[in-house]
C-alpha cells in the first residue's frame, strides 16, 4: 500500500464504508495486485486478528482477569480447564499444567477492589521486566482474580521457572505496588 | 528462515495443471483481500465469510478451466470475481453447493476459525492483548471479532465515532508491533 495514511487508517476507512466509492475502487485496484504479489500485509493481519480473536473471545481470551462466573461459563461449554487456586503469599508454586488443559485458570485469592484500575508488571528474578498485564479485571462479586489464560500460552509462560508480580493499584490518578509475589514453576 | 515468495505466473501455471498447493496459496494470498472488500459491504462475520468461500472457489474454478489469461494480472482478475458476486448474489447462492462439491478440497488451506496447528499465533496475540488497555482490548473485540462498525464501537465506549477509528488502527498498529517481536515470555 502507497497510502500516505497512518498505518491500517486506509485499510479501516474502506472496511468500514467511510471511504467514498471513488477512492474505494482504487484501493481494492491496489489491494488486489498486491495480494497477488504475496502482500497486502495490513488485511492478512486484520484477518488473523479477526480470526484468532474470535477464537479467543469464546474462550474468555480478552477478560484478563476474570471472574467465576466466566469460569462456569467456560466449563460448561465442556472446555478442559485447570483450575489453580493460589493463597496470596510471598512464594507461589503453582502445579504442573495438565497435559490435556485447554485452558488455565490461577485464582488468586487477592481483593483488588477498591481502585480504579490494577496492572501487573511481571520480571524476571534478576529485576527484568518481562511484560505488564494492563488493566485487569476482577470477580465482582469479591474482588479476587481470576486469570484466564490459554494453555499453550500458560505452557509457554511456565519455562520462566521463577518470576516476580507487582501488582499495581491505581486510585485517583496516585499508583501504589499493593501485593509482590515470587512464582516457582515447577 | 523466510522461504522465497514464488511469483504470481508460475503459481498460476501450476494451478491450471491442478496442483492443489499452488491453488492453495493462491488462495491464502488473497484470502485477506477478498474479506476486507466482503467487510466494506457486508456486516455479518458469517456473511463475509460466506462471501470469501464464494470468491475464492470461483477462482480456483476459473484457474481450473484455464480462463485466467493474464497471470500478472490475477489481482484485478479476482478483484473481478468479487465485484460481479457483490452485484449478483442471489445466482451465486444457488451456484454455491455445486462448486463446494468440485472445488471445497482446494480451500481447506484457508482457515475461517483458527485451527490446532496455530496454537503459538493464538498464544501470542493473547499475550499481546494482555498488553493493551482494556478499553484498547474491547476496540478489537468490538471492531474486528464482533464486525461492529464506528458509531457502534463509540457508543459502547462512550467516545466520539472520531476516536473510534483513530484507536482502531493504533491500536492495530500496536498489536502488530507487539506481535512482530518474541513473546513476552520467551525473553532471555
Amino acid at each position: 500500500m502507497t497510502h500516505s495514511r497512518a498505518p491500517f487508517e486506509a485499510l479501516d476507512a474502506y472496511q468500514s464504508g467511510d471511504m467514498p466509492d471513488a477512492e474505494a475502487a482504487a484501493f481494492e485496484e491496489e489491494l488486489f495486485a498486491s495480494a497477488a504479489g504475496g502482500g497486502a500485509e495490513e488485511a492478512r493481519f486484520v484477518d488473523l486478528v479477526s480470526r484468532l480473536g474470535r477464537f479467543l473471545e469464546g474462550r474468555g481470551g480478552f477478560d484478563i482477569g476474570s471472574s467465576r462466573a466466566r469460569v462456569d461459563d467456560l466449563l460448561r461449554k465442556g472446555l478442559r480447564v485447570q483450575l489453580i487456586e493460589l493463597e496470596p503469599a510471598p512464594v507461589l508454586r503453582p502445579p504442573p499444567i495438565d497435559d490435556d488443559a485447554e485452558i488455565v485458570v490461577s485464582h488468586i485469592r487477592q481483593d483488588v477492589r477498591g481502585y480504579d484500575r490494577i496492572d501487573v508488571v511481571v520480571e524476571k528474578a534478576d529485576g527484568t521486566v518481562l511484560k505488564t498485564f494492563r488493566d485487569i479485571g476482577w470477580d465482582p462479586i469479591d474482588g479476587t482474580v481470576y486469570a484466564v489464560c490459554e494453555a499453550p500460552l500458560a505452557r509457554i509462560s511456565a519455562r520462566q521457572k521463577h518470576i516476580r508480580s507487582r501488582v499495581i493499584a491505581t486510585k485517583d490518578g496516585q499508583s501504589q505496588t499493593i501485593a509482590v509475589f515470587e512464582t516457582i514453576s515447577p | 528462515m523466510t522461504l522465497p515468495v514464488q511469483p504470481v505466473s508460475a503459481l498460476v501455471q501450476q494451478a491450471q495443471q491442478g496442483l492443489l498447493p499452488a491453488e492453495s496459496e493462491l488462495c491464502r494470498r488473497f484470502v485477506p483481500a477478498v474479506r476486507a472488500f466482503a467487510r466494506r459491504r457486508l456486516r455479518s462475520v458469517e456473511a463475509v465469510e460466506e462471501f470469501a468461500q464464494d470468491a475464492l472457489l470461483a477462482l480456483v474454478e476459473a484457474l481450473r478451466t484455464g480462463r485466467v489469461e493474464d497471470p500478472e494480472r490475477l489481482g484485478g482478475f479476482v478483484l473481478g470475481i468479487c465485484r460481479n458476486l457483490a452485484h449478483d448474489r442471489v445466482r451465486q447462492r444457488e451456484r454455491r453447493a455445486l462448486l463446494w462439491e468440485k472445488y471445497g478440497p482446494a480451500l481447506e488451506a484457508v482457515p475461517v476459525q483458527a485451527v490446532e496447528g496455530e496454537s503459538y499465533e493464538i498464544a501470542h496475540l493473547e499475550d499481546c492483548l494482555s498488553q493493551l488497555s482494556k478499553r484498547a482490548r474491547e476496540v478489537v473485540r468490538l471492531g474486528y471479532v464482533e464486525a461492529r462498525d464506528h458509531d457502534q464501537v463509540a457508543a459502547a465506549l462512550a467516545i466520539s465515532p472520531a476516536n473510534a477509528r483513530v484507536l482502531r488502527h493504533r491500536t492495530l498498529s500496536s498489536l502488530r508491533e507487539c506481535m512482530s517481536k518474541r513473546m513476552s515470555w520467551e525473553a532471555a
